[in-house]
């Protein structure tokens, strides 16, 4: 065992020495050869090692089918076990990491899924419980499925229980979509288990297999149908010590992004193209169609005070498990001289770099993943994506995935929505769809023109209506009572005459959390659904370009 | 009775300011000279950066902020102290390399320790030597301090809630 791990160190230190090699720049044709040869052969042997490293995940598996059956014993239970999939192979390191959170969720089936037989017989089903364990490789990731068809995770009460710890108020919760209530379960110390068994132990477990698997990069999920079983998904990256990687330049430091998660980069050049849009609560990029919000990263890792690269930079857009959002630097190299809006895919190489550990102590500031040497003897930091998601707190916007959606049920909840205080402090929502930009200016710019009032933008004349008059409520003013204040303006696109909804203050950007109830409509709402967790009214804009 | 002989550990001796530190000769890996650092943002203000070393990763820790001394006056060459702590490494960076000493277990006074909060926190025995106080640290208390401590909060860009 020691041997190959020095074997695997070796090659791990021959690649980054092979990176040194090709960054040469020779027009010795006897030197390049041998240079293409060593490039040939590390990659083979890259290949291979990684290979070495592998193991199936029947190691971990084997034991299941033994606690299985004294758990099914001391829980009065009887349970059959199908296993499938356990040549499915990953690093050897990973499946260590897995083996305590998969034996977790394999616990509570038997325990808490699976019903005791006399039940299960009462209610229709065979005495015996089905629990099923499937692994399978998917998109570069191991996805291991741990599914019983028990009674299924009792929503009600962990709605209940959800209110209870104050993790939501009682008229959010009521209208929060099943899968969405489920999250809760990953809360620490969430248990809904009338009796905490000495099996399962207490109901700390979830949250900790969550953290454990979000630990070595994977994600897990849950699913349940009352009466019929629970399914928990726990997807794990492949392996992860050589991984190709996009180097980004930031003020004169550079930083690495797992190209895995990289879909595009974007260039900024404040010539018409694409440009950052919003103001406060959410900067976004619009790209074809669809907003995507941003992270500057000079000001999050506080190189430079974000102004610097406003309109000049490139995003890189990144996916990380379900959220898309872009991260502003200054310049990224795929590795080839190449221009910077061409997509990855058409980049002809990319540097493969060796992630080393940077060290307990620096690893726990949550937002770097580790270390590479770069070609030029650089050492340069491995960006955390999922790790500067959950610090930036951005917004979840619109699925990439999701264009083409035509349920007019899942288009309410995947809707993105603007969430605004009007100038009389009600909060509102408006489509993100609808919405063509956001700006701010000072209230004396605003001029009356007829009845209305308009602000002026060069040539452009772009009309104002106050939130509050949409909805109705009497003597709003159209600007705040202390004139001289700021606007804020959600300008709505064409087919709404490019209007702009005047507002206090942008709050945030969220996707919709419950599917819309038109029963609570009140003049100028169109209904209210929960967004950024509590129940807001969305305001209602079928009447406009809106009457003076 | 057999007559016991008090156990005499190893210290490597190094100077910050003008005060003579040691710690366990056992955990030093290494000692260099003048390395590149990689700055890390976001990383408690003693941490310095990250040095490369023969294909290992290794924070450095700049002792004289770490105990609570004056930034150097000028540009002064200073050496690192590559030290080995389990599986974690850590370069100490301190102004001169002294000598290895030889201390007898019992001749090393052990104050109360200091209030983790505090500078000198990591300092665990003090020892007169030849004209010279030694004061040693455990690295694990070095290192434990600076895990509590952030250069700054990370938020979300345009809202601040007053913190940094």
């Amino acid at each position: 065992m020691g041997l190959l791990a020095s074997i695997l160190d070796l090659v791990g230190e021959l690649v980054l020495a092979r990176n040194e090699l090709r960054s040469i720049e020779t027009t010795d044709p006897a030197l390049e050869g041998v240079i293409h040869r060593i490039n040939n052969v590390t990659n083979a042997l890259q290949a291979t090692a990684v290979k070495t490293r592998m193991q199936p995940i029947e190691h971990v598996f084997s034991k299941f089918p033994r606690t299985v059956r004294d758990l099914a014993v001391s829980c009065g239970r009887e349970v059959q076990l199908v296993i499938d999939g356990a040549d499915t192979e990953l690093d050897r390191t990973l499946i260590e990491s897995i083996r305590d959170p998969l034996t977790h969720l394999v616990r509570n089936a038997v325990d808490h899924g699976i019903e005791p037989p006399d039940i299960r017989v009462s209610r229709g089903k065979p005495r015996a419980g089905r629990l099923s364990l499937r692994a399978f490789h998917e998109s570069g990731q191991v996805t291991i499925e741990v599914q019983d068809d028990g009674a299924g995770i009792p929503v009600e009460a962990v709605r209940a229980k959800a209110v209870a710890r104050g993790l939501v108020d009682a008229d959010t919760a009521a209208q929060l979509p099943e899968d969405r209530i489920l999250q809760f379960i990953f809360e620490p110390g969430f248990s809904t288990a009338a009796q905490v068994t000495s099996v399962s132990g207490r109901g700390v477990g979830m949250d900790v297999v969550k953290t454990n698997i979000e630990a070595i990069g994977g994600t897990v999920d849950i699913a349940s149908r009352a009466g019929e079983g629970t399914t928990v998904r726990v997807r794990v990256p492949l392996t992860l010590a050589i991984i190709p990687a996009i180097v980004v330049r930031c003020d004169a430091e550079r930083f690495a992004l797992p190209q895995a998660a990289v879909g595009e980069l974007i260039s900024l050049r404040g010539d018409g193209g694409p440009r950052i849009e919003g103001l406060e609560a959410a900067e976004v990029i619009r790209v074809r169609g669809r907003l995507v919000p941003v992270v500057f990263l000079d000001e999050f890792l506080g190189l430079r005070p974000r102004t610097a690269c406003r309109e000049e930079g490139t995003v890189v857009l990144v996916r990380v498990d379900d959220h898309e959002f872009g991260i502003v630097v200054d310049s990224a190299r795929t590795g080839t001289p190449a221009d910077a809006d061409r997509t990855i895919a058409e980049a002809a190489s990319l540097s493969t770099i060796v992630v080393k550990p940077i060290g307990s102590l620096l690893a726990q500031l949550g937002i770097y993943s580790g270390a590479t040497v770069l070609g030029d003897g650089g050492v340069v930091l491995i960006l955390d994506l999922r790790g500067i998601l959950r610090a930036a707190r951005l917004p979840p916007l619109a699925r990439p995935d999701d264009e083409d959606d035509a349920a007019a049920e899942r288009a309410a909840v995947t809707d993105s929505y603007l969430v605004c205080r009007t100038n009389s402090g009600r909060r509102i929502a408006v489509p993100l769809a609808n919405v063509a930009r956001l700006e701010r200016f000072g209230a004396q710019e605003l001029q009356p023109v007829g009845h209305r009032q308009v602000v002026r933008r060069g040539q452009d004349f772009t009309p104002v209506v106050d939130a509050d008059s949409i909805l109705g409520a009497a003597a709003a003013p159209a600007a705040p009572a202390a004139g001289g204040g700021t606007i804020h303006l959600v300008v709505l696109d064409d087919r709404r005459g490019g209007v702009g909804i005047a507002v206090q203050q942008i709050l945030d950007v969220a996707r919709a959390e419950s599917p819309l109830q038109p029963g609570l409509a009140a003049s100028g709402v169109v209904g209210t659904l929960a967004v950024g967790g509590l129940a807001t009214e969305v305001l209602d804009l079928s009447a406009a370009p809106f009457p003076p | 009775m057999p007559t016991t002989i008090p156990t005499a550990i190893r210290y490597c001796c190094f100077l910050v300011g003008d005060d003579c530190f040691a710690v366990v000769a056992d955990s030093v890996a290494e000692v260099l000279h003048d390395s590149r650092i990689t700055r890390v943002p976001q990383a408690p203000p003693a941490v310095l950066g990250l040095l490369h070393l023969r294909g290992r990763i290794v924070p450095v820790i700049d002792m004289r902020r770490r105990l609570g001394f004056p930034e150097a006056a000028g540009a002064v060459a200073r050496t690192h102290l590559v030290l080995r702590l389990n599986d974690d490494w850590y370069s100490l960076l301190v102004d001169e390399m002294l000598d290895v000493v030889e201390v007898p277990e019992d001749r090393i006074e052990r104050p109360s320790l200091t209030a983790a909060d505090k500078p000198t926190d990591a300092v665990v025995g003090v020892y007169a030597d030849a004209g010279r106080l030694v004061h040693f640290l455990d690295p694990q208390r070095i290192v434990n301090t600076l895990a509590r401590q952030r250069e700054q909060v990370i938020h979300r860009q345009g809202a601040s809630h007053g913190g940094s």
